[in-house]
């Protein structure tokens, strides 16, 4: 199951993704410029930028929060609320997913 | 101007040695059975990353590379066909570097092996191809980072020029060195993070010019580019690189023409400098996972350490002025930072 095909069902089931773990493969690493940070598929040799906002997710997921406890931390840092900056963290894993930059584990494990 | 030979390399290798004489150049110690034209003698006892060189017949060499077997990596071709370079890969053994007229080359996988067929013409003339691909392969093989940057020293710290090819790295460093900056490469660019630096490598003695741009150098200044060598499409010269390697302080991106500017200006770079940064890594066909990682560790170290700066050229504006408007923003922030 996708995060996206997770966040549009139930609520059970975007409860149990918000508990997810995310967890960069061995062939990706990333690095933190000044205005963007830069993802690398070692296995394809592609760059990959993303916003200082993003790189922020990620490095809150990478630090062993859930991205239900990144959202919280995000919408208490950006003044947003809750819920819109939880779609929005699922989406942006979801994009990473897509792209082979992470993998999710809806079981909570990593 | 006077152009020097320098006796062919055939009679120059010819004779047996039993000594080693070592060079560096580009953060490589090159080990040979006589003097490298064109590679600064290894004095110290540390020689660091070490490639030994030889030169052997083409027979040789062609024996002991099957192309058949080969990855080729680059290809590239004259308007009518004819190749212009052609490198070949074989994980196992490395790399077959050739291009007509200017030799070919068997470079090992782990960078600490050159093998070379030369033609009969004057070293000046095979080693633009050593220099310019044979060398930085070795070195970025052994893990050091390469640059398609030009760069020179200014109070003992590195400024390196980025730009697509044509915009003016050489004219705008060969200008800077009239003009009293020391010279440390001519387009290829050796950089290491080390510790809490992020150190430049000196480059080959070799700096190729136009005519025109050398002769827009006052009279009294041009001595200090060092000693013309050789002339094809443009005029190659012998300049004393920096003894040592030494910190990059700043890198400049070269951007012309740049419409909203009347004259030379530098600011900090902009949002495009991470992906010209990254863009302007050299070898793009060395891809393993290791140099891809240590590209982006390199860039990420440059980003941090170092200062990067947009310089915007408006159409028409000489090297002479970039240079000059260069020297003295380099010289602002040295007495800034210093």
């Amino acid at each position: 199951m996708s995060v996206q095909a997770a966040t549009n069902g139930s609520a059970d089931v975007s409860k149990k993704l918000l508990a997810a773990h995310i967890r960069v493969p061995d062939h990706v690493v990333y690095r933190t410029f000044v205005r963007e940070t830069v993802v690398l598929n070692l296995a394809t040799g592609r760059y990959h930028g993303i916003n200082p906002t993003g790189g922020r997710i990620l490095d809150l997921l990478t630090d062993d929060a859930t991205l239900g406890s990144a959202a919280q931390v995000l919408a208490d840092e950006y003044g947003r609320p809750l819920a819109e900056v939880e779609r929005d963290v699922c989406t942006f894993c979801e994009e990473l997913r897509e792209r082979g930059l992470i993998e999710v584990s809806l079981n909570g494990s990593r | 101007m006077a152009v020097a030979e320098v006796s062919p390399a055939h009679e120059r290798f010819a004779a047996p040695q039993h000594e080693v004489w070592r060079g560096r150049a580009l953060g490589i110690t090159l080990e040979s059975a006589a003097p490298f034209p064109g590679l600064p003698f290894c004095a110290d006892g540390a020689p660091g990353r070490i490639a030994t060189w030889h030169e052997e017949r083409a027979q040789a060499v062609d024996q002991a590379w099957q192309l058949e077997d080969g990855e080729v990596v680059v290809d590239l071709r004259h308007t009518d066909g004819r190749v212009f370079m052609r490198i070949d890969r074989r994980s196992d053994e490395g790399y077959r570097i050739w291009a007509p007229y200017y030799g070919r080359h068997l470079v090992s996988a782990d960078g600490r092996s050159i093998r070379s067929a030369l033609p009969n013409v004057s070293p000046w003339r095979w080693q633009r191809l050593f220099f310019a691909q044979t060398l930085p392969l070795a070195a970025a093989l052994q893990g050091l980072e390469v640059f398609h940057a030009s760069a020179v020293a200014l109070g003992g710290r590195v400024s390196a020029f980025v730009a697509d090819s044509g915009t003016g790295k050489t004219s705008v460093a060969a200008h800077l060195v009239a003009l009293g900056a020391t010279f440390v490469t001519d387009d290829v660019l050796a950089i290491e993070a080390a510790g809490d630096t992020v150190v430049a490598h000196p480059g080959p003695a070799r700096l190729s010019i136009d005519d025109s741009e050398l002769r827009r150098i006052p009279d009294g200044q041009r001595s200090r580019l060092g000693v013309p060598i050789g002339r094809s499409d443009k005029l190659m010269i012998e300049p004393e690189p920096t003894s040592a390697p030494l910190p990059l302080a700043g890198l400049y991106f070269l951007k012309r023409p740049a419409s909203e500017v009347s004259r030379v200006t530098i600011n900090e770079a902009d949002a495009t400098a991470t992906r010209s940064l990254l863009g302007s890594g050299f070898l793009a066909y060395l891809d393993t996972p290791h140099r891809l990682r240590n590209h982006l560790e390199v860039c990420s170290a440059i980003a941090e350490r170092t200062r990067l700066y947009d310089v915007l050229i408006p159409k028409g504006a000489r090297a002479r002025e970039v240079a000059a408007t260069t020297l003295a923003h380099a010289d602002g922030f040295a007495h800034h930072a210093g």
